[in-house]
């Protein structure tokens, strides 16, 4: 199989990749001569499910062949993978540059679309890569006429390597076919109906020895076309269909034509133009049924560790550090490897381990079936995370497998591992945080519930509560809540009353203001004589800084033209206004404190700058 | 003066000593005995004594509850484990032994509000008696009129009228936890006391089966006629079943 990868990488490949499935195509050469055989294998790997054996579609310049199928299954972090191989010979028919495929393959209920693959075919034998089987020469199959084709000229053979087992010991199933005539094997038309056991199956082995075999008389090439594995997983007398095989045969016209016979089961050496001198014909091959008796494991000297592995096992251990700091993950790898089903080989698990967190583990199976035996490793790593510094020793792990062949319980025992735990560092304190505790105190967790049952019952009866079923139902209970809403309700209409009292004395006095300070005008336009300057001014600045003291609220002993200048500024008074209103208080200031007498007429002028004033006032919008 | 003091002291412990002493004697104090003896049977009627006669608390409830755990008579258990947690909703213990027991029953049934706002409301709501919340709207109502009281005599309004929002506020959730509690005092629940009880269409053994609960099954009393009940459980199903099959809370 490797050999046939390895050609088929330095071929030609296609793959398609669908979620977890991979299937590959791949063939052992890119160039071949009319007769010659290419071999086609379709690789599925990481299906789920059922997997359809792919059905081709006739290939144009091509006579395609069946040779079976093989699967691996192996099991990785609890996940089981599976790749199975589908085996396929074509002969090529006729020259030119062919396309095989695209072709659908089935996979647990979906159809996947496997890419195509093209070579070229000439006339001319194209060179031999080593490892690469002879040509073959194989014409259209036909029905077999059953005067023309015995079951003495060609037949199968479904035997056991040995007729009694233990559970979990291999037994080989083997399909050995005996021929006089040319023929082609092609697969199974029934597959073997095999219950009770686990089934591994070995690669086709195209370089496998044919043999010539004289059988009452006549010469027979015998060829072993399958090989399984099976694995009883259980003990009984059990009866095993093996199936009925699928072949092709080449009768000739010409009887002396034995010595033609091909030593190869798949084809013969020398290239014949086949539809001169034989004629095909199918021919199914039905096998006799099969008698294989499981035995149960004995039970006399059976280790505590047994845990139900056959074969012949090694086990060693390993962690991948001998020190590491609290809280730092260590991996401890535990692998089993040998002869036998290791799918079904349970490792040993550590025990719990004071001061340790243990992480579930996973496990990864290797299985390889090249040597005609069942074979390979298991790996399992567990992550361990100590949590306290120390020393400590992962303890060496038993495990016992019962050996077939000698028929007795074998004990085995991993290392056991020092492990040196160093002090983990400890985190920055944030400033101002209280300290760290020291570095030897225990690692804190939270408390494990260990079990759970009722609390215990009480040692005092406090009684009652004094409220208990007093007050709920009490009609106190509503009395006070009328009461309490009452009193309440009444001090909150109170301040919305002095409330309503407070604003309603604002605004009569923002009211009054413009009243008064009409008043006032009047009073000074009836000074407007001479000697009566002082009170004159004297009366409209009163009427003046009243209004304003007035309309905003202010103190009035306190309040100066740069306060209410402020205040109007704050309320969003234009410009215009505000210099007027400088102007007019400047002028007022003027008239009551300089000593420059004024006439009448500046009088008059003042008071009609003072009445312009406050009429132009009275439009801007004063607070309430 | 010291011997005054002195006189206080021994009044002080001879109080104790008498209470102490009474302590041991009482029905309760009794069933505790029986219990730490592990006679379970005498413990639940002391228990019972101590209810019977008037003056115990939730303490009795639960013990009693207890002794029927032990015995095995998880409808019995689970009815007193309610009426320990309606007069005491907070004890962790009343909570822990229910809880753990309602996980040994056969019938599991959900409530659909458990999990969304609703059901995170009745579980606050479920935290305090009718009488406790009856107290806090008592409390928050007196806070607010003083805040309008205080709002109208102190030179603060605006804090004083912040402070009466809050108390508004959490008067009227405490009103709703009273109208709650009412609501839930006035319709009693049962708890099934046999070991399975068909719950039926109608009040009679000739109506129609219409689900089967098992002991320790807890519902809402709705309705009653002769010896039957109407059942209505958390999860909204409903039916009649016997009235003796059931102890009513």
């Amino acid at each position: 199989m490797t050999a046939v990868l390895t050609a088929a990488s330095l071929a030609a490949w296609a793959s398609v990749a669908a979620a977890e499935v991979s299937i590959e195509t791949s063939v052992n050469r890119s160039r071949l001569a009319v007769g010659d055989e290419l071999l086609l294998d379709i690789i599925v790997t990481g299906a789920q499910g059922r997997i359809a054996k792919p059905q081709f579609p006739p290939i144009d310049g091509f006579t395609s062949y069946s040779q079976g199928s093989s699967q691996e299954i192996s099991i990785v972090n609890g996940v089981t993978s599976m790749r199975s191989v589908f085996n396929f010979v074509l002969i090529a028919n006729s020259t030119g540059r062919k396309r095989i495929g695209p072709f659908d393959l089935e996979v647990g209920g979906r159809v996947y679309k496997v890419a195509a693959v093209e070579v070229e075919v000439t006339d001319t034998p194209a060179s031999v890569p080593a490892g690469a089987l002879p040509a073959v020469s194989s014409p259209a199959p036909r029905p077999a006429p059953a005067r023309d084709i015995s079951s003495e000229d060609i037949y199968v053979k479904a035997w056991l390597d040995k007729s009694e087992a233990f559970v979990g010991e291999p037994v080989v199933l083997t399909y050995t076919v005996y021929t006089r005539l040319p023929a082609t094997y092609k697969g199974f038309e029934k597959e073997p109906e095999i219950t009770g056991f686990w089934i591994e199956e070995f690669p086709p082995d195209r370089n496998a020895p044919k043999t010539d075999k004289i059988l009452n008389g006549s010469r027979y090439v015998v060829a072993d076309v399958r090989r399984l594995a099976l694995f009883g997983t259980e003990p009984g007398v059990f009866t095993i269909d093996p199936g009925v095989l699928s072949s092709t045969v080449e009768v000739r016209d010409q009887q002396a034509f034995n010595t033609f016979f091909s030593s190869n089961i798949f084809g013969r050496r020398t290239v014949v133009q086949p539809s001169m001198l034989t004629h095909v014909f199918s021919k199914p091959l039905p096998t006799e049924k099969v008698t294989l008796t499981v035995k149960a494991l004995p039970t006399q000297g059976r280790p505590a560790s047994f845990n139900g592995a056959v074969g012949e096992y090694a086990i060693e251990s390993s962690l991948d550090k001998a020190a590491a700091e609290e809280g730092e993950a260590v991996t401890y790898k535990v692998r089993i490897y040998g002869q036998g089903n290791l799918n079904t080989v349970e490792p040993p698990a550590l025990p719990e381990l004071d001061h340790f967190k243990i992480y579930d583990s996973s496990s990864a199976t290797n299985i390889s079936k090249d040597r005609r035996v069942v074979e390979g490793q298991k790996v399992t790593e567990t992550v361990l995370v100590p949590k306290k510094a120390g020393a400590y020793t992962i303890p060496a792990l038993d495990f016992s497998f019962f050996d077939p062949r000698t028929r007795t319980f074998k004990q085995l025992q991993t290392k056991a591992h020092p492990l040196g735990v160093r002090p983990g560092r400890p985190e920055a304190p944030a400033s101002g945080a209280p300290p760290q505790p020291s570095q030897t105190a225990p690692a804190q967790s939270a408390p494990r519930q260990l079990d759970k049952d009722i609390r215990y019952v009480k040692m005092h009866d406090p009684g009652p509560r004094p409220i208990d079923g007093r007050v709920a139902g009490s009609p106190w209970l509503a009395g006070y809540l009328a009461a309490v809403t009452l009193l309440g309700w009444f001090f909150a209409h109170l301040g919305r009353l002095r409330a309503r009292a407070s604003l309603d004395a604002k605004a009569q006095r923002i009211r009054r203001s413009s009243r008064v300070a009409r008043e006032r005008l009047r009073n000074a336009s009836r000074m407007l004589k001479p000697g009566e300057q002082d009170r004159f001014y004297a009366e409209l600045y009163k009427a003046v800084h009243g209004y304003f003291v007035h309309r905003l609220g202010l103190s009035g002993h306190f309040a100066e033209e740069p306060e209410i200048r402020a205040k109007l500024t704050e309320l969003g008074v234009d410009a215009e206004r505000l210099r007027d209103l400088s102007e007019l208080l400047e002028e007022v200031s003027m008239g009551r404190f300089a000593r420059v007498s004024r006439g009448q007429e500046e009088m008059k002028k003042a008071l009609h700058h003072a009445e312009r004033v406050i009429t132009s006032f009275e439009k801007v919008r004063w607070p309430s | 003066m010291k011997r005054a003091l002195w006189a206080l002291v021994l009044g002080i412990s001879c109080a104790c000593g008498a209470s102490a002493a009474e302590e041991g004697v009482r029905p309760f104090g009794e069933g505790n005995r029986h219990y730490q003896a592990g006679r379970y049977e005498q413990a639940a009627s002391s228990y019972r004594k101590a209810i019977a006669d008037g003056g115990a608390g939730a303490a009795a409830h639960y013990n009693l509850g207890n002794a029927y755990f032990r015995l095995g008579q998880k409808g019995k258990a689970l009815a007193s484990y309610e009426r320990a947690r309606r007069l005491d909703p907070r004890d962790p213990d009343v909570e822990w032994n229910r809880r753990l027991l309602q996980g040994m029953l056969v019938d599991r049934i959900v409530d659909p509000a458990a999990g969304t706002p609703l059901g995170w409301a009745n579980a606050v709501l479920e935290k305090a008696t009718a009488d406790e919340w009856a107290l806090a709207v008592c409390l928050l109502l007196t806070v607010w009129a003083l805040c309008v009281l205080g709002g109208w005599l102190a030179p603060l309004p605006r804090l004083w009228r912040w402070l009466g929002a809050v108390s508004l506020v959490l008067f009227f959730a405490a009103a709703a936890g009273f109208v709650y509690g009412r609501i839930r005092d006035q319709q009693p629940l049962a708890v099934v006391l046999d070991k399975e009880v068909f719950v039926r269409y109608g009040p009679s053994e000739n109506e129609r089966k219409a689900f089967l609960l098992h002991e320790g099954a807890v519902a809402r009393v709705g309705d009653r006629s002769r010896d039957w009940i109407y059942l209505t459980l958390p999860d909204r199903n409903g039916g009649w079943v016997p009235a003796a099959s059931c102890e009513e809370i």
